[in-house]
């Protein structure tokens, strides 16, 4: 497919939406008392304005930008739902859409019956739905469960079962919300792999999501989108650098000018505005560093067990928050480790467990921050606070410590240095017994690392 | 403009598409109407035997109307107004209550009304069977002209779709236009002849009364189902064409105010 063949294409797109300050006139006497005025004198609010978007067949673009910033609205648009208020709206091919999970369900339906009409609602006709069936059935991993009815599922069946049938249609354009924010993680990474097949089959899609990481997975190229306008679009490393400092210094403009400041509970100061950022209507109390054994710790063997536990307070006006929790390189803010989870009023305390940190030994830093559900604002983030020292010998240049081993496995060749290898000593230890130093895991890179590795173990 | 398609295979597909679309939403309406339920499809059939059973006796004991084989007269009336009454009424509200399929792109939303108008249908068909047990009962037969009844029953559901789609479309803006519809077929009721003759009717008003197609379309149907005469072609013929003409008016308003259905949903 060439790249150069647009599968969408968006002229001085805009889309307003009627304001109202009473509620609307929602019936025929309603609109007839007031004169029909409602009817002449509408106030309007752009949901989108002047956006012009060219989407290459082939690529993934992202969507991002904060709530209420015309992302859906111009999924839908893509999508053929409605007219744009001003300018034209070119898409070819088939598209599929991936914007309400389970249209077409309902809870007395059984799996089987659900998952043939949301094909059928989808665009498939009855023969290609009963085609497909077979292999939805296989994505969704419910072909034991498929004649039950849809209430004895779990959300997540469901939302597997709707993931499923949207993407088992070969569209050419795949329109995906914000709704892979659903499912587990498990969840979300099949979903992803599934777009990624698509991708690799020539689809192109258009992905909405309020989460940069998510974006910078899944797309070469982000188009940001502000208050109905289009900021920029381009390469996803820079409009996600400018969207992500964007967001920074909103952070940084939302944290309250009264916030004293305090020591982290590593000891390192906490200034508002500086390393600590975010409105504050949801707080991260305390942060402790735990090591394999349960016990609070600065340092860690590579290869070992830490435990990020955060103490929270997410009062119930807030009704939710999503805590991420990143591990970054101290030397250039490389993000490791990164994770989220949402958490609720009433956790007040979360503990993220790492079985094993397979970094290399160096300094780096724990990042906690504490976001609205939707991930548009801040409300607290804590940088530069929690430093965390990774020890141990190894690979220093390299970021990952994973455990390996080199074998000999014909002793003929064993003093050999064949001319391609570095420098390496020729008869590494044997790994089995060298004890690693995390917890029963398996034996780890044993040989002293090359060039300047400084030798033996070091504890 | 380019409207997006489900389909680059033309048209014979997308047509295709849209009647088993129509086939699995009304297999969808159907079944789950009687699931989890003891008696299943036969609530159907005790449905209309209940109000058989009232209005033979109230019309034949309270008010004696004096019309012969009651039973199975009132039967064809209640039927088609049944359909014709709960097919205007899910009809209108069918665009409105389903905002998920409103939005989902190249949803071809023009099927909901013409859904709400075949669910109902299918009801009917099934109810059929005590029809032909109240006819054979009075009558000792069932007369050759039943096999018209399709033909009729077409026409009906001809007739049902304009209205369908306009007051589906139109309800999407005024939420009271299922109101409205409700109220007004209280009296369209009295005005079909669905419990009395047709030909009761004072002749001063009589010209008017026939203005309403359902009084041809309901005298069709008792000739065939019940009478064994085959039905006068005029009103019927004049039916296809008034009934065609609305349909394709109706298709046209729905598809015009089809694109501010998302907006306003």
């Amino acid at each position: 497919m060439s790249s150069d063949r647009l599968v969408a294409s968006l002229r001085g797109v805009g889309k307003r939406f009627p304001v109202h300050h009473q509620p609307p006139a929602r019936s025929l006497k309603e609109a007839a008392l007031g004169g029909f005025r409602e009817l002449r004198q509408r106030r309007w609010q752009w949901a989108l304005r002047d956006v012009d978007l060219d989407v290459a067949a082939g690529t993934s673009l992202g969507l991002i930008g904060h709530n209420g910033a015309g992302k859906s609205c111009l999924l839908r648009l893509m999508g053929g739902v409605g007219h744009p208020t001003t300018g034209t709206v070119d898409v070819g091919g088939k598209v599929g859409a991936l914007l309400e999970l389970g249209t077409g369900f309902h809870p007395e339906l059984t799996g089987r019956e659900s998952a043939l009409l949301a094909l059928l609602i989808a665009g498939c006709t009855r023969r290609e739905a009963q085609d497909l069936l077979p292999s939805v059935a296989a994505f969704a991993e419910l072909e034991a469960h498929l004649d039950q009815p849809l209430r004895t599922y779990s959300s997540g069946m469901a939302a597997r079962l709707a993931f499923a049938v949207a993407t088992s249609t070969e569209p050419d354009l795949l329109l995906v919300d914000e709704v892979l924010a659903v499912g587990d993680l498990a969840f979300q990474q099949r979903c992803l792999a599934r777009i990624e097949e698509h991708r690799h089959r020539g689809a192109t899609v258009v992905l909405v999501s309020h989460d940069p990481a998510l974006v910078a997975h899944t797309c070469e190229e982000v188009a940001w989108l502000d208050h109905g306008r289009l900021v920029t679009q381009g390469p996803t490393a820079r409009v996600l650098a400018a969207y992500v400092e964007a967001n920074e210094t909103a952070a940084r403009a939302a944290t309250p000018a009264d916030l004293a400041p305090v020591l982290s509970t590593q000891g390192r100061p906490l200034v508002p505005g500086v390393n600590r950022v975010g409105s504050q209507e949801a707080q991260i109390d305390a942060v402790h560093l735990l090591d394999g054994w349960g016990r609070p710790a600065t340092e860690v063997p590579a290869g070992g067990a830490v435990t990020v536990e955060v103490a929270l307070s997410v009062s119930d006006d807030v009704g939710g928050a999503c805590l991420g929790v990143r591990i970054v390189r101290a030397a250039d803010r490389l993000a490791c480790v990164d994770t989220s989870t949402p958490v609720h009023p009433g956790d007040g305390e979360v503990r993220m467990e790492l079985e094993r940190l397979d970094l290399a030994p160096g300094a780096y830093d724990v990042v906690v921050g504490l976001f609205d559900p939707s991930w548009a604002s801040t409300f607290d983030h804590h940088e530069h606070a929690y430093p965390l020292l990774v020890v141990g010998d190894g690979p220093h240049a390299a970021l990952l410590a994973p455990p390996l081993r080199w074998v000999r496995p014909c002793p003929a060749r064993a003093g050999r240095v064949t001319s391609g290898e570095p420098a390496t000593p020729s008869t590494p230890p044997p790994a089995a017994e060298r004890p690693g130093p995390e917890r029963g895991g398996p034996a780890r890179a044993a040989g002293p690392s090359w060039p300047a590795g400084g030798g033996g173990r070091g504890r | 403009m380019t409207s997006p398609r489900l389909s680059s295979t033309g048209r014979a597909r997308t047509n295709r598409h849209r009647r088993d679309l129509l086939a699995a939403l009304v297999t969808r309406d159907v079944a789950l109407r009687y699931r989890r339920s003891i008696l299943g499809l036969l609530w159907s059939q005790l449905g209309p035997l209940v109000m058989l059973a009232v209005l033979t006796f109230v019309f034949t004991r309270v008010v004696p109307l004096d019309i012969a084989d009651y039973a199975p007269f009132v039967f064809i009336g209640l039927l088609a107004w049944t359909w014709w009454s709960g097919a205007i009424l899910t009809a209108t509200a069918s665009v409105s209550g389903a905002a998920d399929l409103v939005r989902r792109p190249g949803f071809p939303v023009a099927v909901l009304p013409a859904v709400a108008v075949t669910s109902h249908l299918i009801h009917l068909v099934l109810a059929l069977p005590v029809l032909v047990l109240a006819v054979v009962l009075a009558t000792g037969g069932l007369p050759a002209t039943f096999v018209a009844l399709p033909l009729l029953l077409s026409l009906q559901a001809l007739l049902l779709l304009g209205p369908a789609w306009v007051l589906a479309a139109l309800n999407v803006r005024y939420r009271d236009v299922q109101h409205l519809v409700g109220v007004l077929l209280f009296p369209f009721f009295y005005v079909t002849p669905v419990f009395y003759d047709a030909g009761a009717v004072p002749s001063s008003v009589r010209g008017a009364y026939r203005l309403n197609p359902l009084v041809h379309l309901f005298e069709a149907y008792r000739d065939v189902a019940l009478y064994g005469r085959w039905p006068a072609l005029g009103p019927l013929l004049a039916i296809a064409v008034v009934g065609g003409l609305a349909a394709v008016a109706g298709h046209r308003c729905f598809t015009a105010l089809a694109p501010r259905f998302p907006d306003e949903l």
